[in-house]
């Protein structure tokens, strides 16, 4: 076989296959990969930092922040770190009310998924098929909190907004309707020859890699770890809720695709459950006053194990604030698996994980003065871009 | 300490541990010398013991600095939180890099408050080129506009 030259290239920050920036440093000899690094850190707006100077009830919308598909799942999970640190009890119906819109967001968050995968191969028709099926579920989120995303559902003590009878029933409407699509989807992407050639048997995360590299999620349920915190260290209404956890031994990215289409109907048959056992009362219980103690907070995020630490010392603004988010975790073992792949393949790999980027990198304040950068301001923002209109 | 489960328990000596308190969220967190956490993990490890690091957890105290690792056994999904005290004037701790996963959580305590991890392959994960000798996340650490 002919001996290529090893060469080094640099995919992204700003990289048609990657939906957010991210570098990746692949050495490739011909087509192949023999090396590979992630570089992050492009998306970093000091999250973390900015929550010691701020009150929990602003750090909840500062969380929020923090993803953009998966939103709830990082303001829920700081409400229930702060609550558990004050040792503060909400009312049952707002739990109840959090699990429904989880399990909502994990069904928009895994269609999404099913559609940048899609995507990612050139299968644009079934892209724009499931996106268009999504939102279904993008308006019921809308119907029932305001929003299509950045909900701001939660408030540390319960949440905001109410499951009216309208709303149930609007969404008790909508399942059947969801449901057919869902059966539609599984059966194209569980069947079609252009997704099969591309996924199976690309990026296998072997069960030993991925407990070496402690990967979370969906990404560990196809490698065949039988893990899923809903199941086994239940939060909110989660005890009360029948669903199976799907897993799958095999660890390439068709396997990924399986998982996350069965997951989609158990989360609707969780949002069902929720919709027949909700007790009536009330969804707030104010925390009011200083908070003195650190909690532990995980939840099953749609791309797995999101985790918040808060430590507060006689104070109602965080001492400290840490965020795990799935992807920081996940990172590590789509790096690894990139080792002798094709260069085609590096989207459908890093896809695969579900990568939200903007979760991973939230650590540092990058507002700093030094001799060869400056910050523009909004003033100066505006004047480039006028001046550059007016050329044109 | 002993998670019970046919015989797969972590396992920590008595003698390692200095202290045991309890979090809010009712997680046991064990206190043990920073020399002896790579002694522990790897034990963990090469016994086959399959254990899943969530996370670490930095905390500038501003005399010293807290590590909690955050750790989980893949056979009951019960939590292990492990912590130790790093004081100012010596901030060096073995990496347990044996587990690929620590290296980015390690690199970043690293760069962000200063922590120096022996024998880890990573010290910079977010931070950009040529940001030297200051570490953003100790309370000491201001902005240009003094926050």
């Amino acid at each position: 076989m002919e001996k290529y030259e090893r060469s080094q290239f640099n995919l992204g920050p700003q990289h048609p296959a990657l939906k957010e920036p991210e570098t990746f440093k692949v050495v490739v000899e011909g087509e192949k990969i023999v090396e590979a690094q992630a570089i992050l850190g492009h998306t970093h707006r000091g999250i973390e930092k900015l929550a010691e100077s701020r009150d929990f009830e602003k750090t909840l919308f500062l969380a929020e922040r923090i993803c953009g598909i998966c939103s709830f799942a990082h303001n829920a999970n700081f409400a229930r770190a702060t609550e558990l640190a004050a040792n503060h009890e909400i009312p049952e119906r707002a739990n109840y009310l959090r699990v429904l819109v989880a399990e909502m967001e994990r069904l928009h968050s895994h269609l999404l998924w099913i559609g940048v995968l899609s995507h990612e191969i050139g299968f644009d028709t079934f892209y724009l098929l499931v996106w268009n099926d999504r939102e279904i579920i993008m308006d019921l989120l809308e119907t029932l909190t305001g929003n299509r995303v950045n909900y701001g559902m939660n408030q540390v003590g319960g949440v905001r907004s109410d499951l009216t009878p309208e709303i149930k029933s609007e969404i008790k409407k909508q399942i059947p309707k969801l449901y057919d699509k869902l059966v539609k989807i599984k059966n194209i992407a569980l069947n079609n020859k252009s997704i099969i050639a591309r996924t199976r048997n690309v990026g296998i995360i072997s069960k030993e890699l991925a407990i070496k590299t402690c990967v979370t999620g969906p990404t560990a349920r196809s490698s065949g770890l039988n893990w899923d915190l809903r199941r086994d260290d239940p939060y909110f209404v989660y005890d009360k809720m029948d669903f199976k956890v799907p897993i799958s031994t095999k660890g390439d990215v068709y396997s990924k695709i399986i998982l996350r289409v069965e997951e989609l109907f158990e989360s609707l048959k969780i949002v069902e459950q929720v919709l027949e056992q909700i007790p009536e009362g009330e969804i707030y219980n104010r925390l009011r006053g200083k908070i003195t103690g650190s909690a532990f907070s995980r939840i099953e995020a749609p791309r797995g194990e999101n985790i918040h630490f808060v430590d507060y010392r006689n104070d109602n603004t965080p001492y400290r604030f840490k965020v795990r988010a799935p992807t920081y975790a996940n990172v590590v073992s789509s790096v690894e698996v990139l080792v002798g792949h094709q260069i085609a393949d590096i989207p459908v790999i890093v896809a695969a994980n579900d990568p939200c980027f903007s979760c991973t990198d939230r650590t540092l304040v990058i507002d700093r003065d030094t001799d060869t950068k400056q910050l523009l301001t909004k003033a100066q923002l505006r004047k480039i871009s006028l001046a550059t209109y007016k050329e044109e | 300490m002993k998670l019970e489960k046919e015989g797969l328990e972590l396992h920590i000596d008595a003698e390692k541990i200095i202290e045991t308190t309890i979090l809010n969220s009712k997680e046991e967190v064990i206190q043990i010398a920073p020399s002896s956490l790579l002694e522990i993990v790897e034990k963990w490890v090469y016994t086959d013991r399959k254990i899943h690091l969530s996370t670490i957890v930095g905390i500038d105290n501003e005399t010293d600095i807290t590590l909690i690792y955050y750790f989980m056994n893949h056979d009951d999904f019960k939590t292990l939180v492990l912590k130790t005290v790093l004081p100012y004037d010596n901030l060096e701790i073995d990496s347990i890099s044996l587990l690929t996963g620590s290296a980015v959580y390690e690199g970043e305590i690293a760069e962000m408050f200063g922590v120096k991890f022996n024998g880890n392959p990573m010290n910079k994960v977010f931070l950009p080129d040529g940001w030297e000798g200051e570490y953003p996340m100790r309370k000491s650490w201001k902005n240009k506009e003094g926050k």
